[in-house]
């Protein structure tokens, strides 16, 4: 189920929205209100296939009994092996459905063997909810934390705000709102409301009106088409904006339902292309998953402890991992590597204390940012360096025809180039480019709006309501031409 | 307490701006589903109509109360004139859709006939109609021609409350003001149809994968159209003589399509190249569309002999 979708909003969550409603009556003991919160959860998830919802539970329950043994357990070694066993457990289980094809056929590749795909169904949010629970059992296995109640482990993991595509949550970060789960509270109410708006705006029609024509455009790279160099870059740019958009589109919407229900999720995103270098960017990118990584394997493998060059190579060890998280596939891979090229590229420069003037900075970190998003969306190799070849500027040059009587001069100053119909952008498609490059650059940040300091607001100007009143009401129906989240693949 | 206030602001703000939405939207009626009040280079022409033929022309028919109509493909939408059917056969509408199959034009048919005085019906057959349709458009054509409440409220909703509908209101209104040209005319006929290149060679013979749904489909048809008594004038449409299909294909479909016709009372014609001078270099728009001139001629060779025949209130 889809959070942009009218039976999510006005089916699901109405209906949960209702029975939430009677529940918080302080009548009623807080612990309903969890099993009400994990009984929608669990709907959710087996809306998009019990078998999903099977694996989640036996994940559930294997990952519980761990915890119960590490809480259980004095002796430390036994401790530790309880922990490897448990992290192997779930690489094993995501490695099963997420992997198998992908080493299998790689392997057979290697071999020059037929390969024959095993078909194995990829369970709803396996990546997301594995990574919690290694990161909920390795933190149990250091801090030698106490296994939490049943309901609020379950509830930890299953939440539906943020099982599918996160934010990748820890449970010291949500541990007091799930133990003093509360009724509706209005102001937290305004706030998740209002956020959730923003959300739906940003994925239901910013979003999804930028894929309409960066899909058209990789459907015909994928088709053998050679993109000349402004078409090349309109397409990418495309593509950059709206993965952004999509992304943080879903987490706004995640974070916002949370808050609604009285859980602080935490930040996702922050304004990550406004990033002056690409170390800055993964701090502001995908946040949680950046937290995980470094916390859970770049520390691990060394980090920055043993010397500049297990520094360099933990960091692109990581990154490499990292991309392969994403996806089971090699694009992934090479997209996480050069990220962690750009990385350790980063940290060498700091570490010979080159600066460089801010804007170039700025320019250099986008750049990268968006020649990596190729990578990212080609599944091709090929089609890729197609790509690349257009971008800078092998394949000339050529504008829409449509352009051609106020930029005519343009000839004068770039040798080569063309007015000509094109099929890859169109007028509309730089347009709704323009409008998202303002937001993304203009305007300030959902974090910085609800959240500044970290903190939710204590009140939020009445005035506001209007504004997110609109953003809501565009998102609402922009939602008939609903696409599903680039991260829900992952 | 400011919460409170927010949050029945925020509702109350949602209701206006939908509000206003929907009043737009069915002002402006951008695929003539409400049958608004037309006003002169503000909302009278549609340019969303090609898009959502399928929308406009269903909603349309009903306030059009046409005595005939025309079914059929693209072929028919823009080569039949409804304008020279009316002087032979009562008001008329041309009901075809652009890409549209025999599937299609038999929900069509059963629509327009439940919702308006329909007498005659006139039917261009291709074997392409006869194709396997798309199932996801059919289900939403099917679910708009059911007339069942939900159905219709969600294919209103979703041609009132969603960002295409508000694109196209506001650029209704926007084409309108311009004086920008429409593609369709009153009676719902294609007139922007942009002509194609005409073989000027043989081409290879072309295969046509025919659905059995698509025979069920076309003797729905003819069975109503008995039951109904209504006067149903079918004819193969022409070809342009270098676009060349597979001869036992042909053979096959024109013999089924013959016998299932035949059946319920109905005959199909087929005109010769001579009959509708389609070889003269100007019939044709490209391979497949004839020219309005050779659908005139196709009308009138159908209604001759439909003069000759028993009327319907004599039985047939």
């Amino acid at each position: 189920m889809l959070f942009n979708s009218y039976e999510f909003i006005l089916v699901f969550l109405i209906g949960l929205l209702f029975i939430y409603a009677v529940l918080g009556n302080a009548l009623f003991p807080t612990w309903i209100r969890k099993v009400a919160l994990v009984s929608a959860s669990a709907i959710f998830v087996a809306h998009g296939g019990l078998i999903s919802l099977l694996l989640l539970c036996i994940s559930l329950a294997i990952n519980y009994l761990f915890l119960r043994y590490l809480q259980a357990e004095a002796n430390d070694k036994r401790r530790k092996y309880c922990m490897v066993v448990s992290v192997i457990f779930n690489l094993s289980f995501i490695g099963t459905f997420k992997y198998a094809d992908f080493i299998a056929g790689s392997a057979a590749n290697v071999l020059d063997q037929e390969f024959t795909r095993f078909g194995l169904v990829l369970p709803l949010a396996i990546s997301f909810y594995t990574f919690q629970l290694i990161a909920l059992t390795i933190d149990s296995w250091r801090h030698k934390w106490r296994c939490p109640a049943v309901l609020d482990y379950v509830l930890f993991i299953i939440f539906f705000p943020q099982l599918i595509a996160g934010p990748i949550v820890r449970l010291q970060e949500v541990k007091d709102d799930l133990a003093n789960l509360k009724g509706f509270i209005p102001a937290n109410i305004a706030a998740g409301v209002s956020v959730f708006c923003v959300g739906l705006f940003k994925k239901a029609f910013v979003a999804d009106s930028l894929a309409k024509h960066s899909d058209k455009f990789f459907t015909m790279i994928e088709g053998g088409a050679v993109p000349a160099f402004f078409e090349a870059w309109g397409g990418v740019l495309l593509y950059t904006f709206q993965i952004y958009f999509d992304f943080s589109g879903y987490s706004d919407m995640a974070i916002g339902l949370a808050w609604i229900f009285g859980i602080s999720l935490p930040v996702n995103f922050m304004s990550p292309y406004k990033a002056g270098s690409i170390i800055e960017f993964w701090r502001r990118w995908h946040m949680t998953l950046s937290r995980f990584l470094r916390d859970y394997l770049y520390i691990p493998l060394g980090g920055n402890r043993r010397g500049p060059f297990v520094r360099w190579a933990s960091v692109f060890v990581t990154m490499l991992l990292g991309g392969l998280w994403h996806g089971a596939s090699w694009n992934f891979v090479i997209w996480g590597g050069v990220h962690g090229i750009g990385l350790a590229v980063n940290h060498a420069f700091r570490s010979m204390r080159i600066r460089l003037p801010g804007f170039l900075c700025w320019g250099l970190t986008f750049a990268t940012v968006v020649f990596c998003w190729v990578l990212f969306r080609t599944t091709e190799f090929d089609d890729a360096m197609r790509v690349y070849a257009g971008m800078l500027g092998l394949n000339g040059f050529v504008l829409p025809l449509q352009l051609a009587s106020r930029f005519d001069l343009l000839q004068l100053a770039i040798p080569g180039l063309q007015f000509a119909s094109s099929e890859l952008i169109k007028i509309p498609a730089i347009f709704q480019l323009a409008i998202a490059v303002a937001i993304v650059f203009v305007l300030p940040n959902t974090e910085q709006t609800f959240r500044p300091q970290g903190q939710w607001r204590s009140v939020i100007p009445t005035l506001w309501a209007v504004r997110y009143a609109a953003l809501g009401f565009i998102g609402f129906i922009s939602v008939y031409n609903a696409q599903e989240f680039i991260y829900f693949r992952f | 307490m400011w919460a409170s206030h927010y949050i029945k602001l925020f509702f109350i703000y949602f209701a206006i701006i939908f509000i206003l939405n929907s009043g737009f939207v069915i002002f402006a009626d951008p695929y003539n589903i409400f049958g608004s009040p037309n006003f002169k280079s503000i909302n009278n022409l549609k340019f969303r109509y090609q898009t959502y033929e399928r929308v406009n022309k269903i909603y349309q028919i009903r306030r059009f109360q046409p005595n005939t109509i025309i079914l059929g493909s693209s072929v028919t939408d823009v080569g039949l004139k409804p304008q020279s059917v009316n002087r032979l056969a009562g008001k008329t509408f041309n009901l075809s859709f652009a890409g549209g199959g025999i599937q299609e034009a038999q929900l069509a048919f059963r629509f327009a006939a439940e919702n308006a005085p329909i007498e005659t019906v006139v039917l261009g057959l291709e074997i392409f109609n006869f194709r396997m349709a798309d199932d996801s458009q059919l289900v939403q054509f099917e679910g708009r021609v059911s007339g069942g409440l939900w159905a219709t409220a969600k294919d209103i909703a979703r041609h009132t409350i969603s960002i295409d509908a508000l694109y196209d209101a506001i650029y209704t209104i926007y084409a309108n003001l311009a004086g920008n040209p429409t593609t369709h005319d009153a009676s719902g006929r294609y007139t922007g149809f942009e002509p194609g290149a005409v073989p000027r060679t043989p081409r290879e013979p072309m295969g046509v994968d025919v659905a059995e749904a698509a025979y069920a489909a076309f003797a729905a048809l003819c069975r109503e159209a008995r039951e109904r008594q209504i006067d149903l004038q079918m004819f193969v449409s022409p070809l342009h003589h270098n676009f060349v299909l597979k001869r036992e294909q042909l053979d096959a479909w024109l013999v089924r399509i013959d016998t299932i016709a035949g059946a319920h009372g109905f005959q199909i014609r087929r005109f010769t190249d001579a009959q509708l001078q389609l070889r003269d270099g100007t019939a044709f728009l490209d391979a497949t569309h004839f020219r309005p001139d050779v659908g005139d001629r196709i009308l009138s060779a159908l209604f001759a002999d439909s003069a000759r025949r028993p009327s319907r209130s004599s039985g047939r």
